[in-house]
């Protein structure tokens, strides 16, 4: 184990380099799911509103 | 044939089968990953010259490939934005950008791990690495613009040019700074020529971009189902989704 | 061709009338140049390495800054979207206002650059190779800016999201034009580099105004 994280002595570039790519792609599906949840939860918000007809004998056609 | 195609140029007809789609590659790529990963670092041996340091390449290789792939695509995309004025196009070269950016960083970033212990240095101003900062800056520049444009139609057709106009100049740009390059360094080998390879290197490094490929493919398409979602806000077919309705706000 | 001559003049002629803010733009050229020798040091070998670079990105700098009012003032007042929407062709409407951009951005640099190369105590035939340089070079400068300029108008990030975008674009341009006096300095030819940049601006003479034209009514819908 500690040979593999030795790397033959070069461990520092090779975890260095492994390491923020492991990162940066973590931050990638994080910031992904985040922009997800966002945009859903904007989608419910922005849901067109049921009409509300005010319709009586009176006025059949809602005009009033 | 051609009504074909345009019936998946719908936003809201492409959503759910990229929603269909995004997990299959996902799993591909995780799965090529962990094997194209356990060669690299654990089965391949160590290199003759460059010591274990070369492993490097297992991410920084496929990582550039894809940061030049990826902005072809992207420029693709445009064009088709541009010719057929359809806004999903669009919607895939702005979902492909961020993308293309972190492709980019990480060859930059893994390149200049490997350069260190390999060449002695962390940057040399050779050409690859030099076209490649450059492509970061256009990738940056067409992300910028799409944030800078608040009309998204506008965004679209702004961020289409830019891009096609960035593709003109990607060759360009690389063969002016090689240009620079060979009559400034002269002798200096290439900071990035990869160990002579056996065949199971080959592989990993195979397995690696496949990898790499389909976590493009996958993230691209789960990023255009949120710009679908942000962009046709509003619209019925959106409130009917089970995964807005079930939500409680 | 008489667009182009009709959105030459009037550019021309606009830009006349503040000869304050050419004289400043100018100025501000002269002064970024003075700036490197300070920065760095003033011994002559040195500074003639250094200087055709130094002389480049500052025209590269100065074109970018006034490249961010090329469209901006006749987009406020509506003269922009009279030029789109007249019989005459917007590529070649904007061809104008950009030959109008480098007669008095570019052109003052190249006419400036023989009396600033003495400034980095360069030699007399990388003086006139740095010249000829910079007048074929600059033009590609005021073409694809016209491009970037175009993009960005009316945008609240402006003049430094213009430079993001276009200053890529313009590091070939950078590299034959700031190479073809490094090569003479060297002893060798800046044929090459001279043609390439040559082949460069004949490209975006074609190019450029309707890529340019395009960005323009994308901005305008």
């Amino acid at each position: 184990m500690s040979i593999f994280l030795s790397m033959g002595g070069y461990g520092w570039y090779v975890w260095m380099a492994y390491g923020v790519t492991a990162l940066v792609i973590a931050v990638e599906l994080l910031m992904l799911r985040a922009r997800r949840r966002r945009t859903l939860v904007e989608a419910k918000l922005a849901e067109p509103e049921m009409p509300v007809t005010t319709r009586s004998s009176l006025d059949p056609a809602g005009m009033a | 044939m051609a009504a074909h195609w345009f019936l998946y140029a719908s936003p809201a007809s492409f959503y759910p089968i990229a929603g269909r789609m995004a997990p299959w590659f996902a799993a591909a790529a995780a799965a090529l990953a962990l094997v194209g990963l356990w060669i690299g670092l654990v089965v391949a041996p160590t290199d003759a010259q460059q010591g274990d340091a070369y492993r490097i390449i297992f991410i920084h290789v496929p990582a550039a490939w894809m940061s030049m792939f990826i902005y072809l695509v992207m420029a693709f995309w445009s064009a088709l934005a541009l010719g057929y004025n359809t806004r999903l196009s669009a919607m895939m070269a702005q979902a492909l950008a961020p993308t293309g950016a972190l492709m980019t960083f990480i060859a930059l970033w893994t390149g200049a791990f490997w350069g260190r212990p390999t060449w002695g240095t962390y940057w040399a101003w050779d050409a690859r690495m030099t076209s490649e900062l450059i492509l970061l800056f256009l990738y940056l520049g067409v992300i910028a613009l799409r944030n800078g444009i608040d009309d998204p139609r506008r965004a679209d057709k702004a961020c289409s040019v830019l891009t096609l106009v960035g593709a003109v100049n990607v060759p360009i740009i690389y063969f002016s700074v090689k240009w620079w390059n060979t009559l400034h360094q002269g002798s200096t080998i290439s900071m990035t020529a990869a160990p002579k390879m056996a065949a199971i290197m080959v592989t990993a490094l195979g397995l690696m971009t496949l990898a790499t490929w389909g976590y493009a493919i996958a993230v691209a398409l789960i990023r255009v189902r949120a710009i679908i979602v942000e962009r046709e806000r509003g619209a019925s077919w959106l409130s009917h989704l089970p995964e807005v309705r079930r939500l409680v706000v | 061709m008489p667009a182009v001559a009709w959105a030459l003049a009037r550019d021309l002629k606009i830009s006349l009338r503040s000869k304050a803010e050419l004289g400043i733009q100018l100025l501000f050229y002269v002064i970024v140049v003075t700036l490197f020798p300070l920065a760095t040091t003033p011994e002559r070998s040195l500074l003639a390495a250094i200087g055709p670079g130094v002389l480049w990105v500052a025209a590269l700098l100065a074109s970018l800054l006034s490249l961010s009012r090329l469209f901006a003032a006749d987009h406020a007042d509506g003269t922009l979207e009279q030029m789109a929407l007249s019989p005459w062709p917007l590529p070649a409407l904007v061809s104008g206002k950009i030959a109008a951009h480098w007669l008095t951005t570019g052109l003052p640099i190249v006419l400036l650059a023989p009396l600033l190369s003495a400034q980095y105590a360069l030699e007399r035939d990388a003086m006139w190779i740095l010249t000829a340089a910079l007048l074929i070079g600059t033009p590609i400068l005021s073409l694809l800016g016209g491009i970037g300029a175009a993009l960005t108008l009316g945008l609240r990030g402006g003049g430094t999201l213009l430079a993001l975008l276009v200053l890529p674009l313009y590091v070939p341009i950078l590299i034959f034009g700031a190479g073809s006096v490094d090569a003479v300095r060297a002893g060798l030819s800046a044929g090459p580099h001279l043609s390439l940049l040559g082949a460069g601006l004949l490209v975006a003479l074609v190019g450029a105004p309707f890529a340019a034209a395009a960005a323009v009514r994308v901005a305008l819908d």
